[in-house]
């Protein structure tokens, strides 16, 4: 038997004001072995629901966050992540330890670095004056909608998200 | 037991190194949004099947996984190439895998969600993204479910 709950939603404090080089946002792989920080918040952040996040990532919506490079920092176990190319352009960086995927860049926007949102300490928002979408929403899982009101993209175009 | 699929679901990794069979559906599928899974998969509530051991076979790539212990009864296997966190065994239930359910090849549904699909631990969703469905929502487990 599954009891139906009602839960208040959780406050969102973490981050009300978003990241600043004063105060930045913490995040991490699970084991702790990798750490990094960003310094601005995200501009930019989607639900990604293409086949290769999908699997990578084994959930059906990985959630990414977009700020510039210039404000997003390893701050420790950077000599101790994993790479995988999931294209020879795309490179997604792990821990190997425990299998956290940290974040990804692109070599066409070297400008920009893309964190998975879950890894931010406490579940905070990466960037809550940002623009937050859909992508590939057409390759979605045809069994499972998220049902909010967000916008849905059929692709995703990083150069109009970001103002 | 659930019964046996007709025909079996495939799934794996992203860089196929890794692959397995389900046999039987899940029977049980839920989206955790517990801090842990947030983490590990870098989603905000990756969705979990469980399916009984004898339904699911692990078809290749044993030998390319790496384990994490989350917790000293929960031990989660991850493809050592791509970091595709692909399953999950349990000291609480040794006769049931957990699966990542975003691994089953061609987003294919898993089996065994109208009696129970859900989204568990679900005060420790974030604040800031509020999934709209109208799937039940629960604190936690059924007492003889894992916690970590």
């Amino acid at each position: 038997m599954i009891p139906m709950t009602t839960c208040p939603k959780p406050p969102d404090t973490v981050n009300r004001m978003g990241a600043s080089p004063e105060n930045p946002l913490q995040g991490g792989c699970l084991c702790g072995a990798v750490r990094f920080e960003i310094g601005a918040p995200a501009f930019h952040t989607h639900h990604c629901h293409c086949s290769m996040c999908r699997k990578c990532q084994g959930a059906l919506f990985p959630t990414f966050a977009f700020v510039n490079r210039s404000d997003f920092t390893v701050t420790q176990g950077a000599d101790h992540l994993a790479t995988y190319d999931s294209s020879p352009s795309l490179h997604r960086h792990f821990c190997p330890t425990c299998g956290s995927h940290i974040y990804a860049n692109a070599e066409e926007d070297s400008d920009h670095v893309g964190f998975s949102a879950g890894t931010l300490d406490g579940g905070a928002n990466p960037g809550p004056d940002g623009e937050f979408c859909h992508i590939f929403w057409d390759s979605r899982v045809v069994w499972y909608e998220p049902g909010d009101s967000l916008p849905k993209a059929a692709e995703f175009d990083l150069e109009k998200a970001d103002g | 037991m659930a019964d046996a699929l007709d025909k079996p679901l495939g799934g794996g990794c992203l860089c196929g190194a890794v692959r397995f069979e389900l046999t039987e559906p899940a029977h049980d599928v839920y989206h955790c949004h517990c801090s842990i899974c947030r983490k590990l998969q870098g989603a905000l509530y990756p969705t979990y099947g469980v399916v009984a051991r004898t339904g699911f076979r692990l078809m290749k790539g044993a030998d390319n996984l790496t384990t994490y212990d989350s917790s000293d009864l929960v031990h989660r296997h991850f493809c050592r190439t791509c970091g595709s966190h692909v399953f999950e065994d349990t000291n609480y239930q040794p006769e049931n895998v957990w699966f990542s359910v975003g691994t089953l090849d061609d987003g294919a549904d898993p089996g065994g969600r109208a009696a129970t699909e859900r989204h568990i631990f679900w005060e420790s969703r974030t604040g800031w993204y509020e999934p709209g469905d109208d799937l039940p929502k629960v604190i936690k487990f059924g007492e003889s479910e894992p916690t970590t």
